[in-house]
């Protein structure tokens, strides 16, 4: 009897390091699947260099976009164009003071005069300009 | 010399130039310079042609 109580002892003692097996390898299996799940993520890693790949190819597009874009500076050139043409409009007419001389040459031709005669004559002038004419001097020379 | 100090835009003014014939007969030209703040033209000069008899 006595062997057989033993027998038991032992077998009960293997049952608990059979659990014990079992539990450890529930514990390495748990490690295994976090491996796993790591691998996966690495395979998903790839696979977003993949994703990328297409954004690099959709990237062309955005380069097609610019090319529109030089369309319009051609056409800012002819608004510039446009804008030179009523610069030139404005230089037609004098700005600022202008001095018009009214008389003619025959005018300022007195002839002949005789000896020491004091002779009076008048230089018409015009302001042509658009801002007020001032006459500084007038001087003989 | 008599002249108007501003002239407006379009106005026009006179200048009276005084000039003696002196005595040393044959031609003669004399001039006046006008001064003014035209920016394209700041003096104008102004010639009298004349022939003094002898």
């Amino acid at each position: 009897m006595k062997i057989a109580l033993r027998n038991l002892h032992w077998i009960a003692i293997l049952g608990l390091i059979l659990t014990a097996a079992c539990a450890a390898p529930d514990n390495n299996n748990a490690p295994a699947n976090s491996n796993s799940a790591p691998a996966a993520e690495a395979a998903n890693a790839n696979t977003p260099t993949a994703q990328p790949a297409t954004p690099l190819t959709t990237i062309p597009p955005p380069a097609a976009a610019p090319a529109p874009p030089p369309p319009q500076p051609a056409t800012a050139q002819p608004s510039t164009a446009t804008a030179a043409k009523p610069a030139e409009k404005p230089a037609a007419p004098a700005a600022g003071p202008k001095l018009l001389m009214i008389s003619q040459e025959k005018d300022l031709d007195f002839g002949k005069q005789p000896q020491d005669k004091t002779l009076l004559r008048p230089i018409r002038i015009k302001n042509g300009g658009t801002q007020p004419l001032n006459i500084e001097s007038v001087t003989p020379s | 010399m008599d002249f108007p100090k501003v002239l407006r835009p379009g106005q026009v003014g006179t200048i009276r130039v005084k000039v003696e014939t002196g005595k040393s007969p044959g031609p003669h030209t004399k001039s006046v310079t006008i001064r003014t703040n035209d920016p394209n033209e700041m003096s104008h000069l102004v010639q009298f042609k004349f022939d003094v008899k002898g």
